[in-house]
């Protein structure tokens, strides 16, 4: 055997082994949990639309006569109205997100955290407990109607298509405005003060920074895009009220019906995850080729625009008036209806304050159950589905901010927005339609109606925003730290802790917070996958909004909202108490303060 | 160098305590981990029911109490996220609900075409009432376990006070304009079947003819004239009974008079402490349409549990079952004309003759549903 043959032949035989060595088992291990997750729950039910028979849902093992319904009439038209509604609540939110975020950010407004807690509060409110705040706030014998204010005409216009648009940009304005911020924070004075010596004006020098934080906008607008166009909430609550139909209305319309049209519903799916397809492409277009990282050990603090006295009170005032609009108004139309107990805050008699709604959230009527077992199971679930959301979150967020954009970043963002867009309701009924199946039951685990499932299904619907939240500060860490630790011989994982870590800490404990107040009050996966005799809060809440008890709902809502500030409070207080003081100063990547 | 001691202790503490309390809330949210699901007993086979009933509950408290072979446990639900599961399981081949209780007969007509429910489920020793026996299937595919009526006219009589209300389901189309109100049958149970009925009636297809596709077109295109009439003259459509009773309730009032289900309007007439609508009250016209509430078995159960699941079905259609489910729910759903020979209904309850109960074919007009709702939803209610 001459060297060279030796050579030849050891090395064949190691190429194998060195090939499989430089196969990305991490990255094999990520899909292999989405696949599960959410990839094949989703696919089988929208397989529905071409394939009813598969599913015993029709005769055709093949079929384009579901599509072909879905476009037309009542429910095609529901596809371009979430189009449309879709866009503009992406053009809303991140205007108005931009401006308050530079507001918040980057000058001397009086009580900057307030505001920062005012989003917070505006981002773990869902859709449908805004819509039915302003429902008690604006229908006539309301709250409005109580101060004297005839409300008919902003009445008759909040069902329609303002109000869907209102509520969902409401909704979107946070996601826009922490995207925006964190690009806005991690983005240093220096740029515009570079700016500014070259002799540009301050628009000139607002042209010459946006384009720095192009990626968080165009994040955000995807964002808000796909949020908006898989909302359950506004479908549920306004949807079916308004002369305006809309994608997940109709898709919640065909789920429920008598019998149910699955497969219509599947097309409807198709089209609401296929619809974030372009957003995402403007995205990478505009950005192909370009570096944003900002943040590095480096970046120097923000240097504040100062206002003069009066117009730093104005400004407040002003932030103060459009957040009170936003935010107070619904929640004060739900407070003030939890403390009657009457159809309608006014009545004949006058209005009627008692807490006896909040006395029968925990003693209640024969046929409803109490508050409190499900409130703690909802916090049971918030526990776990945080804590797995952030892992995998982190995971495909340091994926995306890769500094080698290759065909698989390219995927897994498309795949996360695509994501977002999934109704809860889908997956929900995904899961029954693959989880269920008898061979898996049989023979490999009978999951349905367990928590587990339920727990799957809602870290299945949180890591795809997560995930593109944590993207941005995630991706303006420079590579340099870690890079700097592992030259001089720390380990992976104390790279991370000692670099990544502090810097994304706050950012990871707020992602950490949203996930679990988000699981508390999720509605549309609880309710197809929750199991029997363990009801989440929300469904239990639902349950009591639907009925003509609606004070006593609206009395569960507001004790939900302040449980969840509490565990926020609490949370907080720990991250606190136990980080080094060094963390939270420099923690604060993607943080909202 | 003390102060710095005092803070690392301090820390230190505080570390401590916070995993502390980690520890005990993760400890305490293990169980949620656990897959074993709500049926999975190990000492006695259990059925999982389906019920969208308020007495569901108690009926079941009472029933598992003196049957101690086997379980029935309750995943309460609305009628449409449960009949939802029921077909996403059916479609997926491991159906795991036992039994399906709930108002309305359509949706069970539509379970039994499909070949979901077990046929004969009501037992020989039902004794059903002149009320209960017309909503018995010819195939005895589910049971009716109590009757409302919906299509009954729920008003306030203060607000309608000087109103001349209509003693006819006709003449609703010309009462005073904009007053009166129904639900939204996309998103309400009993309301679909309010509708059918209305057709039905107009058609003049009653429940034991077999009628042809012409007669059924005929009455539905009668139906929606009517309808038509009704959206001219001002009808206000809310979602379910809760915002239409609210709407009528409220101060002031938006809506002074709806058709809806009877034992809603009597639930908050007559509630308990204190009636939540004093001034309210219900009007038969020329015809209701009876709203019967069903149990079903499913067809795929084992023999054994089939067996127990049908014992559960002849409580209900016993006495003893017809009187646990009015006192499970008293001021609510407990508000219906009992099926059962013997049983008296709740004393707020006029007779049900009164009603004028019209019934309907569930098999004809169940599988038109989604038809009629949807031209409802584009017609009348956008």
């Amino acid at each position: 055997m001459t060297v060279d043959t030796f050579l030849s032949e050891t090395s064949s035989t190691r190429q194998p082994l060195a090939r499989l060595r430089r196969v990305r088992w991490s990255g094999l291990v990520v899909w292999l949990v989405l696949l599960f997750l959410i990839i094949i729950p989703v696919v089988t039910f929208v397989l529905v639309a071409i394939s009813p028979r598969l599913f015993r849902q029709g005769t055709s093992y093949f079929t384009f006569s579901n599509i072909t319904a879905a476009f037309q009439g009542y429910t095609g038209q529901g596809i371009l109205d979430s189009l449309l509604v879709a866009t503009l609540v992406g053009v809303f939110s991140v205007t108005f997100a931009t401006i308050i975020a530079w507001i918040v950010q980057r000058t001397n407004i009086y009580g900057r955290r307030l505001w920062s807690g005012a989003m917070w509060l505006l981002l773990l409110v869902p859709t449908w407990m805004t819509t039915l705040g302003w429902i008690d706030v604006i229908s006539p014998g309301e709250l409005m109607s109580a101060l004297g204010v005839h409300t008919l005409f902003f009445f008759h216009m909040f069902f329609g298509a303002s109000g869907i648009v209102f509520v969902l940009s409401t909704a979107a304005l946070p996601f826009s405005y922490f995207v925006i911020s964190v690009g806005m924070r991690g983005l240093g004075s220096e740029f515009e003060d570079a700016a500014r010596v070259h002799g540009a004006g301050r628009l000139l020098t607002v042209r010459t920074v946006l384009p720095i934080i192009a990626p968080a906008l165009l994040s955000a607008f995807a964002i808000s895009f796909a949020e908006a166009m898989s909302d359950f909430g506004v479908a549920f609550t306004l949807g079916s009220s308004s002369h305006f139909p809309i994608a997940t209305y109709t898709l919640f319309n065909a789920i429920y019906a008598f019998p149910a049209n699955f497969p219509v519903a599947a097309v409807i799916a198709a089209v609401l995850i296929l619809s974030t397809v372009p957003p995402v492409f403007l995205q990478a277009r505009v950005m192909r080729g370009r570096s944003y990282a900002v943040l590095s050990g480096r970046t120097k603090a923000v240097k504040r625009y100062q206002f003069s006295p009066v117009a730093r009170v104005g400004v407040t005032l002003a932030l103060g008036l459009f957040m009170f609009f936003v935010l107070g108004l619904p929640l004060l139309g739900a407070v003030t209806s939890s403390f009657t107990n009457t159809a309608s805050f006014i009545t004949t008699s006058g209005i009627h304050w008692t807490l006896q709604s909040y006395k029968d959230v925990f003693q209640p009527l024969p046929s409803f159950t109490t508050l409190g077992p499900p409130l703690w199971t909802s916090n049971q679930l918030g526990i776990w589905v945080a804590t797995g959301t952030l892992v995998l979150a982190y995971v495909l967020a340091r994926r995306m901010a890769s500094r080698t954009p290759g065909v698989g970043q390219r995927i897994t963002d498309v795949f996360l927005l695509g994501s977002i867009a999934i109704p809860g309701i889908v997956l929900g009924v995904g899961y029954i339609f693959f989880y269920d199946q008898r061979f898996i039951t049989s023979h490999i685990v009978d999951l349905y109606e367990t928590m587990p499932l339920l727990i799957m299904g809602l870290i299945a619907s949180s890591v795809p925003s997560q995930a593109r939240l944590l993207t941005g500060p995630v991706g303006q860490i420079q590579s340099s730290l870690s890079e700097a630790a592992r030259v001089h011989g720390a380990s992976k994982w104390r790279a991370f802790r000692s670099t990544s870590l502090p810097l994304l800490s706050r950012a990871l404990v707020w992602a950490w917070l949203l996930t679990f107040t988000k699981t508390i009050s999720e509605l549309a996966i609880a309710q197809i996958l929750y199991q029997p005799g363990k009801e989440p809060a929300s469904v239990v809440i639902e349950t009591y909004l639907g009925t003509i008890f609606a004070a006593i709902g609206s009395a569960a809502t507001v004790i939900t909202l302040v449980e969840m500030v509490g565990v926020i409070a609490v949370v907080l207080l720990i991250f606190r108490l136990v980080t080094p003081k060094g963390w939270r100063r420099i923690g604060e990547a993607g943080a909202p303060s | 160098m003390k102060l710095t001691t005092m803070k690392t202790k301090r820390a230190t503490k505080a570390r401590l305590l916070t995993a502390v309390l980690g520890s005990t809330v993760a400890v305490s949210s293990l169980s949620m981990m656990s897959v074993g699901a709500a049926t999975s007993h190990a000492s006695v086979p259990t059925i999982l029911l389906y019920n969208a009933q308020g007495y569901g509950d108690k009926v079941v408290a009472a029933f598992n109490a003196t049957n101690p072979g086997f379980k029935i446990v309750v995943d309460d639900d609305s009628t449409g996220p449960l009949f939802t599961k029921i077909q996403a399981e059916m479609a997926a081949g491991s159906p795991k609900w036992g039994l399906f209780w709930a108002d309305g007969a359509t949706e069970f007509a539509a379970l039994d075409k499909l070949g979901y429910l077990v046929k004969n489920v009501i037992p020989s020793t039902g004794n059903y009432n002149a009320a209960g026996l017309p909503n018995v299937p010819t195939d005895k595919s589910f049971a009716p376990t109590g009757l409302t009526v919906t299509g009954a006219l729920c008003y306030d009589s203060v607000a309608t006070k000087g109103v001349m209300l209509p003693s006819t389901m006709a003449g609703l189309t010309s009462a005073p304009k904009g007053l009166l109100g129904m639900n939204n049958p996309s998103q309400s149970g009993p309301t679909y079947p309010l509708i059918a009925g209305v057709m039905a009636h107009l058609g003049g297809i009653t429940s034991t003819m077999t009628p042809t596709t012409a007669q059924v077109n005929a009455a539905i295109k009668k139906g929606e004239a009517f309808y038509l009439a009704l959206k001219k003259n001002g009808l206000q459509v809310h979602n379910t009974n809760g915002p239409t009773l609210g709407a009528m309730e409220s101060n002031p009032a938006t809506l002074d008079m709806a058709t809806i289900q009877s034992s809603a309007c009597y639930g908050d007439i007559h509630a308990q402490p204190k009636p939540l609508w004093a001034t309210g009250k219900v009007k038969y016209l020329d015809y209701s349409v009876a709203l019967p509430s069903n149990i079903g078995v499913d067809a795929k159960l084992s023999p054994a549990l089939r067996a127990d699941a049908e014992k559960f079905v002849a409580y209900v259609t016993s006495a003893k079952g017809q009187l646990a489910m009015q006192h499970g729910d008293p001021y609510g759903d407990g508000l219906f004309w009992p099926v059962i020979k013997g049983v008296n209904p709740e004393k707020f309850l006029p007779s049900y003759s009164v009603t004028h109960a019209y019934a309907i074919n569930p098999y004809v007009w169940g599988p038109l549903e989604n038809q009629i709702n949807t031209w409802f939803t584009n017609n009348i209610v956008n």
